[in-house]
């Protein structure tokens, strides 16, 4: 464990602390979680003339998940205009339990010529050029755990996502940035179907 | 009243979302040039350090894409970098200028006789050891200078060393085959040891 721990860090230092070219990101974002969930409807009819029973089906019901969440996101192997990123998100504030946890990865491509910091040194010669403003949009995808009332009760389903992003980081000095960002995506889970729309405000960081 | 109001707004935004070049140096207070690409034509910019709109930068020099930046010192090799200047982005410049070729062989050359004199000093106190280990860092800063191996082929003789000695008293005459007092030591200690030249 504690082997494993310490390769991950140095995996991490490695990766992070390069120092020169594209630089990495990592951002620290609240917003917004909705998530309409569809539970998934069943109905087998009757062929078998001989036979006497009647019809079986289940009726799903529908129920909409809100949450203030929090969403952590490293960018890393980043170009100049793409980079792939991970991206984690908990809920902070729900009603009555109800939750949406997912974790995803994904990229983004930048609209403006340079999506990230640069910087370049030799011989004591520092060149740091950072994007004022940059715009993205993106895809990703991952998975999730939502927890969700019905009218009679709390159910919890586990889904795959499928979706697409969009936003914009303001850079404030040589390190910080105002993000913003908006997302849509598909889920598909075991029990349920959804449509999940994620609107994140937050800082990001230049490593 | 309303048009003041958007005219306001509008340069706010530019200010706000425009990117800055800011240009230091080592030393600073040095010229800062820009030469166009295409005409070659100079232009004096300011002084280090130095901190402007990008905006402005672009409408004096013209919207080219890359900028050729020459910063420049009298006593200094002139620094140049080709910086983007499309987008609005903070470029922001350290350039450390290196000291001009002749004043850097002076110093160099200044620095070799001052360590050689002291190297001298610590042979007459019988400090040989401290005179290696300022020979040995000579030696990583000056490998090509064959007075740094005679001092070394000097102490090891006065330490007792002949088979070091000679061996420092060949490479100094390897590297410099004009230097006769390796030669004389080279030929004396070879004798002594009845040693061929080439073994």
């Amino acid at each position: 464990m504690l082997k494993a721990l310490t390769f991950l860090m140095a995996f991490i230092i490695v990766n992070v602390c390069s120092g020169q070219g594209y630089h990495d990101m990592i951002s620290y974002n609240v917003g917004m979680v909705n998530l309409t969930v569809a539970e998934n409807e069943s109905s087998i009819k009757q062929t078998d003339t001989s036979v006497t029973t009647t019809d079986t089906a289940t009726k799903g019901s529908s129920s909409a998940v809100s949450a203030i969440s929090f969403q952590l996101s490293w960018e890393f192997k980043t170009y100049s205009k793409l980079a792939y990123f991970t991206k984690l998100s908990v809920p902070l504030m729900s009603g009555q339990g109800t939750g949406v946890f997912g974790g995803d990865v994904g990229f983004s491509m930048y609209l403006n010529p340079l999506g990230a910091k640069y910087s370049y040194v030799q011989n004591g010669t520092t060149l740091v050029i950072i994007p004022k403003f940059k715009y993205y949009w993106g895809a990703f995808g991952g998975t999730g755990y939502v927890v969700y009332n019905t009218e009679s009760a709390r159910k919890s389903d586990v889904f795959f996502n499928l979706g697409v992003h969009g936003g914009m980081v303001y850079s404030m000095g040589d390190r910080w940035g105002f993000k913003a960002e908006i997302a849509a995506s598909r889920t598909t889970g075991v029990a349920t179907t959804g449509i999940m729309m994620n609107l994140f405000m937050g800082a990001s960081y230049y490593l | 009243m309303r048009n003041s109001l958007i005219v306001l707004l509008f340069s706010y935004s530019a200010m706000a979302f425009g990117g800055q070049l800011m240009i230091e140096s080592n030393p600073s207070d040095c010229e800062i040039f820009t030469i166009d690409f295409k005409t070659g034509k100079k232009s004096n910019l300011g002084k280090t350090p130095y901190k402007a709109e990008l905006e402005f930068l672009k409408s004096s020099i013209g919207d080219n894409g890359i900028v050729q930046v020459e910063i420049h010192k009298p006593g200094f090799d002139a620094f140049n970098i080709a910086i983007p200047v499309i987008g609005n982005n903070d470029i922001k410049i350290n350039a450390n200028l290196e000291v001009e070729q002749d004043i850097k062989l002076t110093q160099d050359f200044d620095l070799l006789v001052s360590d050689l004199f002291d190297v001298l000093r610590m042979i007459r106190m019988k400090d040989y050891q401290n005179g290696m280990k300022k020979l040995d860092l000579l030696e990583n800063k000056f490998p090509h200078y064959s007075i740094v191996y005679e001092m070394k082929g000097t102490v090891s003789y006065l330490q007792m060393n002949f088979k070091q000695a000679l061996n420092y008293y060949r490479k100094a005459f390897g590297i410099n085959p004009k230097n006769r007092e390796a030669y004389r030591m080279k030929v004396y200690l070879e004798k002594k040891f009845k040693l061929g030249s080439e073994s």
